[in-house]
């Protein structure tokens, strides 16, 4: 007997395994798709320049780029703060979507006043539309590329149970 | 809005300005779309609007500031333009709150981006407020082209008008022989088609990026010097004009 079950859960499956050294829109990095919060991993930034500008290309973007998927649900509330590992480097982070990992994706939310070294926080606006939305961490403020970083997220992410089946 | 309607033909693209058609009122509008398709604005406590003291007889013109942020924007944005391959476009752009100090202090003032990326690039024509250093007021003009290293092609030009309107014309040919010529005039001096202020040699051409299909006007992505002399000043913007194929000029 099969059951095919549709609907609202806090946290759902992994359907696949990421690729490990991926950044990419392509291919987000590890732990994607990030489906639950909290959420709490490192970011090692081997990712390649994908972004030269971001926003819907009206924001100009610096050197390489990490790349994470998130997966939301309705009735989301979450932040998301980025810290990087080097004193230097003055990171910026965004939140671009739903559903488009692209140059031309508008921003949902995102963050660039901490200052090199310091956390960036950006807090969206509760309940965005149910869909992949994907954190980009890049830099607005020189050619140098990403460096290792501390992401957390906290909040509430549900998702949408796309297909569960049951033999 | 522009109180000065240009003679439009077929070969025109688009006109926007910053407030109601032929509204020649002290009242501007509340919001900037329509004309324009949307805003852009965001970092820190940028902002757009549409105020009083437009140039050249127009009633309003678009205020444009940023917040302290390398991500913010204050823009308007026309998506008219459909893959464009010959895109001519026109803006008045005054400085004169702006601090021209500092090498590195930059902010975008236009941007015409194509649908797609080519070589990681959106944008065909990047143009940028900044100082010289020793505080002169430039501006920068940045060209996408097949180059193969940078893949982009730059000049610059010292705003003639440093504590005022500026007009600011470029004509965009794209493909594999990829031109841009451009003017940047005092507001009242009077151009022509023929003499443009100078060009950007498009070095392997431009044709990957199929043409211009949005356009951007308003201060965005401030370098952390321009932050740092010009957070929340004010820049204002007049009388934007964007057509296929005439020339535009005054």
């Amino acid at each position: 007997m099969k059951k095919l079950i549709s609907g609202l859960v806090a946290v759902a499956a992994t359907f696949g395994t990421p690729m490990a050294f991926a950044q990419t829109c392509a291919a987000p990095g590890a732990p994607s798709p990030i489906t639950a919060a909290p959420a709490n991993f490192n970011s090692a930034c081997t990712a390649a320049d994908e972004f030269n500008s971001i926003c819907a290309g009206s924001v100009t973007a610096t050197g390489t780029s990490a790349v994470y998927s998130i997966q939301l649900g309705a009735a989301n509330n979450f932040t998301i703060t980025v810290t990087p590992s080097a004193g230097t480097y003055d990171h910026a982070i965004f939140l671009i979507g739903p559903n488009s990992c692209a140059q031309t994706a508008p921003c949902v939310a995102d963050a660039d006043n901490a200052g090199a070294g310091a956390a960036e926080s950006l807090d969206p606006a509760d309940n965005l539309p149910a869909g992949t939305y994907y954190l980009v961490i890049d830099s607005t403020a020189g050619p140098t590329g990403c460096v290792p970083s501390a992401v957390s997220i906290v909040g509430t992410l549900p998702v949408s149970l796309q297909n569960f089946s049951v033999e | 809005m522009n109180t000065k309607m240009k003679t439009l033909s077929m070969a025109v693209l688009g006109l926007v300005g910053f407030t109601a058609a032929g509204a020649a009122m002290a009242q501007c509008p509340a919001s900037l779309v329509p004309p324009w398709t949307a805003t852009n604005i965001g970092g820190g406590t940028s902002a757009a609007s549409s105020v009083t003291g437009g140039y050249d007889s127009t009633a309003c013109r678009l205020q444009s500031s940023l917040g302290n942020s390398g991500s913010a924007r204050a823009q308007v944005r026309d998506d008219t333009p459909a893959n464009e391959t010959r895109y001519r476009a026109q803006f008045i752009f005054d400085p004169t709150s702006l601090s021209g100090a500092g090498g590195t202090n930059q902010a975008d003032v236009f941007l015409a981006n194509s649908a797609a990326p080519f070589n990681g690039l959106l944008r065909l024509v990047r143009m940028q407020y900044g100082g010289s250093g020793g505080g002169t007021k430039r501006l920068f003009i940045t060209a996408a082209c097949n180059n193969g290293t940078t893949n982009t092609c730059i000049s610059q030009i010292d705003l003639p008008t440093q504590a005022g309107p500026n007009r600011i014309e470029f004509d965009l040919t794209v493909g594999a022989s990829g031109t841009l010529r451009y003017w940047v005039t005092p507001l009242a001096t009077a151009t022509t088609d023929g003499s443009p202020t100078g060009t950007v040699t498009i070095t392997g051409g431009n044709a990957g990026w199929v043409g211009v299909d949005q356009a951007y006007v308003g201060l965005a992505s401030p370098s952390s010097a321009f932050r740092a002399a010009n957070t929340g000043n004010n820049a204002y913007f007049d009388q934007f004009d964007s057509r296929r194929q005439t020339f535009i000029g005054n």
